[in-house]
């Protein structure tokens, strides 16, 4: 009875969500139709972030470690990237997966001394991390030519050059929907649920024989090699890297884009991303409205504080969340949330 | 040439334990990490400059001024934005003072600007002869006689005054403090105070040791190895810490190739995080089943 | 309603803890706590408040290290494994604050339970997440577990969000989804009305009859352990002060005397 009327309807959940995707699909599909280059060129930035944001929803949403140093492992990525297709002369095709391989490999490394570390002195660990490898970047001039930059070579698919924001604009998505579909997989699977059992409580997921240790560290894989994944396409985009570009800032942007869009859901991250990354075209468009005086990379400097602390301060669960709640008040309305029929406690049914 | 990379290390070693001190202050009493404390002391440093080099004010009360600046920095950012997160998780406060030390920079660079700055020179530049042919400049002799001194003062305060000892009472369990008819609020307001003050003095110190940038905060950064490396919970470890730290990052820099200097400090914390996890004083209770 | 006591059922002994010890620092929370467990009954442990009761609990489980002396699992000496090896071998527990799962749903923190028993990787997870078949299995059992202690209705809430009642059901769900040989049950009654005790106690019996599964409870409230236990081991300042069946235990002295000035302890009930 109350069994059929739950089922129905999650059946018709399921229905509209898919409706909900196939309008998403359509819309990523066909916005090159009738965008400039310059909507390309910041869309296809905003799918390097949804790619990191995803992956970074893994270390911290699903499994609760921090990691403040995440834009080491888009530089590995990069770096991988352009130094497998520029100097070995491999295929770009080969280059991708190895990158986030290599990504993921260096993040296989940096668990392994983290996982007694408490919150906090993870968090500061990763940090670390990340401004040593920066530096080995910087300093390793033999092989990523340090300071000077290096050149990541365009793309080609099937003989064509993806030498335009829409024409590489297609690749990155294909990758971000892949990438995605993989996540939502992964969310609803044995090893998505190990994750958050690993963050809800280290005692309970122990008592039902998941190893902390092998699920922080797939978790630290995991993420790095998404963020990996993004950083190789990141670089044949840009096609000149230095290590500048992968500072602590960087790092910082993409915690944002999980607080704001909410820590722990797929689409949460996405969102978050999405949001972050068209921020500062926000800003660019509002500057003719302000003081002259006003330098516009302080002010999006100002904006990124002032966003965080709002969020934090009115919305720390992110604006998924918030979104859930919403759904889930709206679906009990008429009735209070609380008040169900049929929701008694210890009623049996035999 | 050891002993003299030993003795400015301590100078360096000695900034580094006075923004720890800072964080761990705030840290001890409110378990809020505060990634803004750099930026506080760059804050303080601009405020220092700007006084110095408008020639208003003369020294000592320029001095004066810039902590004051910093107290009253360290108790509008408590009041406006930690106070606020009361309650909410830990970490969403910690990220927040990220946001209060990315607001600070910003504010810094529109109001300076973003050229290198140099604090004019408010000591004599002759360095002062100290036993065994070591020299010292006065700066730095200064920094290290003002950090420590700070520190006895901190410890004498916390040991022996009644609000010291409230507030590490607050710091040991702050729903028993407050039990006790402690007004832990306040005491957290005090704390941001003293942290503010706390950086608005490492501004002034480290300030002439290297150029004024509205990045100035980063080096901040720096301190929290030694926050750990002491053990997050103590004022003698942060001491201990922060002075490690300055003197090995000036001996390696001397001794090991360029890119490592930098990075010399993360490097350190992380392999005494792989042999303590808790850090040398450090202090992270069990949870009880 | 007394005890059942089951006839035919193997006498091996399940669990057997030899000696042990428990100490933090000073602190002898644990001393020389002998206890053995029969397969297929169900046995309690009582005491006063730090008595040292959830204490071997966390040392069988191996939260805690002990100091000193030996547990021994169906025969295996399992004193040095991790935690999670521990349940991998069959023992399942609950504890005594509620460390379900608050960011999950319902059903999805007694699908942990199955972790041991889903065999897929993480490779699958990416490509199948939720349609493989293990997966598929492991919910139609998670339903049924929930059925059967009748909080379906909780599926699809986050656990954070549901009644205390709900949440403690919801973690001997989840123990008991690992298809254990051993459940441990810390203090299952505790914050519960009367009529939810006479549940919890049918739930422990039927837990035995129709599941199989032994169990070994922690436990204030000497009715709930009068009516299903058939050992009782008393604990007092980490030694054992009384072991037998609950009739041998009401009357014996030094029971009496530990629950003295104890209210809700008084052993002398019907």
């Amino acid at each position: 009875m109350e069994a059929k009327k739950r089922k129905r309807r999650q059946d018709e959940e399921q229905e509209i969500s898919k409706v909900w995707l196939l309008l998403v699909f359509a819309f990523v599909l066909t916005l090159p139709l009738y965008s400039n280059s310059y909507v390309m060129h910041i869309a296809c930035v905003t799918g390097f972030g949804i790619i990191v944001s995803l992956g970074l929803n893994v270390l911290m949403g699903y499994t609760g470690q921090v990691s403040l140093g995440h834009a080491a492992f888009l530089a590995v990525g990069a770096y991988t990237s352009a130094i497998l297709t520029y100097k070995v002369k491999m295929t770009f095709w080969l280059a991708l997966p190895l990158s986030g391989a290599m990504a993921a490999f260096v993040g296989l490394v940096v668990a392994i001394p983290s996982l007694r570390l408490k919150e906090l002195y993870l968090a500061i660990a990763t940090m670390g991390y990340a401004f040593i490898i920066n530096e080995v970047i910087v300093y390793w001039k033999e092989l990523t030519n340090g300071t000077k930059g290096m050149i990541a070579p365009t793309v080609s698919f099937l003989g064509i050059e993806l030498n335009t924001g829409h024409k590489y604009y297609y690749l990155v998505y294909a990758v971000v929907s892949l990438l995605t579909y993989f996540a939502y997989n992964l969310s609803q699977s044995k090893t998505g649920r190990a994750m958050m059992a690993v963050r809800d409580s280290e005692e309970a997921a122990q008592s039902v024989s998941i190893s902390l240790v092998k699920y922080k560290i797939i978790a630290f894989t995991i993420s790095a090699f998404y963020t990996g994944i993004a950083g190789s396409l990141y670089a044949h985009f840009i096609m000149v890297i230095s290590p500048e570009n992968f500072n602590i800032m960087l790092s910082i942007q993409y915690l944002v884009m999980l607080v704001v869009g909410g820590m722990g859901h797929l689409w949460g991250a996405v969102l978050g991303a999405i949001f972050v990354s068209l921020l500062p075209e926000g800003i660019r468009l509002s500057v003719r409205y302000l003081p002259s005086w006003l330098d516009i990379i302080d002010l999006q400097l100002f904006m990124y504080g002032l966003i965080i602390i709002l969020f934090l301060v009115f919305e720390p669960e992110g604006v998924y969340a918030r979104w859930l709640k919403v759904k889930r008040y709206v679906k009990a309305f008429p009735l209070s949330p609380r008040k169900q029929k049929g929701e008694r406690i210890w009623r049996r049914w035999r | 040439m050891l002993m003299q990379q030993v003795v400015s290390g301590l100078a360096l070693g000695s900034v580094y334990a006075l923004v720890a001190l800072g964080f761990i202050i705030i840290y001890k009493a409110t378990d809020v990490l505060n990634f803004a404390q750099g930026d506080m002391m760059m804050f303080g440093a601009y405020v220092n400059y700007a006084l110095l080099v408008s020639g208003v004010l003369p020294v000592p009360l320029v001095i004066l001024a810039t902590l004051v600046s910093g107290v009253i920095l360290g108790f509008l950012i408590e009041r406006a934005i930690v106070r606020p997160m009361l309650g909410k998780p830990l970490f969403a406060t910690v990220l927040v003072t990220m946001g209060v030390g990315i607001c600070l920079r910003a504010v810094a660079g529109t109001i300076w600007g973003h050229q290198y700055k140099a604090v004019p020179e408010i000591l004599s530049i002759t360095p002062i002869n100290l036993a065994f042919g070591l020299v010292i400049s006065p700066f730095h002799l200064t920094i290290i006689i003002v950090s420590l001194g700070l520190v006895a003062l901190l410890s004498l305060f916390f040991n022996f005054t009644r609000l010291g000892t409230a507030m590490r009472a607050v710091a040991r369990h702050q729903l028993a403090a407050f039990l006790m008819g402690i007004r832990v609020r306040r005491i957290f307001s005090i704390n941001w105070m003293i942290s503010g003050l706390i950086g608005a003095l490492g501004g002034m110190l480290i300030g002439p040791l290297t150029f004024l940038s509205p990045d100035l905060g980063f080096i901040g950064l720096n301190a929290f190895p030694a926050a750990i490396i002491g053990g997050f919970g103590s004022v003698p470890g942060a001491v201990v810490g922060g002075l490690i730290l300055g003197v090995s990052e000036n001996i390696a820099g001397g001794y090991l190739p360029e890119g490592v200097k930098n990075v010399f400090p993360w490097t350190v914390l992380i392999v005494v995080l792989m042999i303590r996890p808790e850090g040398f004083f450090g202090l992270y209770e069990e949870k009880k089943v | 309603m007394e005890a059942v006591a089951l006839e035919g059922r193997g006498s091996m002994e399940i669990l057997r803890i030899e000696d042990l010890q428990m100490h933090f620092g000073g602190l002898r929370a644990l001393d020389g706590v002998s206890i053995d467990v029969a397969e297929g009954e169900i046995a309690a442990i009582i005491g006063p408040n730090g008595a040292g009761k959830t204490t071997v609990f966390n040392c069988i489980s191996k939260f805690y290290k002990p100091t000193g002396g030996k547990v021994f699992f169906k025969g295996r000496d399992i004193t040095p494994l991790p935690p999670h090896k521990v349940a991998a071998l069959g023992i399942a527990r609950t504890f005594q604050n509620l460390e379900i799962f608050p960011g999950m749903t319902a059903l999805e923190n007694i699908l942990t339970g199955a972790h041991r028993a889903i065999g897929t990787g993480v490779f699958s997870g990416f490509l199948l997440g939720k349609n493989s078949r293990q997966e598929k299995r492991a919910k139609e059992r998670a339903l049924d577990m929930l059925d059967f202690l009748g909080i379906a209705s909780a599926e699809e809430k986050i656990a954070s969000g549901l009644p205390y009642g709900f949440r403690k059901l919801l973690e001997i769900a989840r123990a008991l989804l690992s298809g254990p040989s051993l459940l441990l049950l810390d203090e299952p009654a505790a914050g519960m009305n009367e009529r939810e005790k006479a549940e919890v106690a049918k739930i422990i019996m039927d837990i035995r009859d129709e599941l199989g599964v032994t169990v070994l409870l922690v436990e204030h409230d000497m009715n709930l352990v009068m009516q299903v236990a058939r050992r009782i081991t008393v604990l007092d300042y980490g030694k054992v002060i009384a072991s037998g069946s609950p009739e041998e235990i009401r009357s014996h002295p030094r029971v009496i005397e530990a629950y003295l000035g104890a209210e809700e302890g008084r052993p002398d009930v019907s």
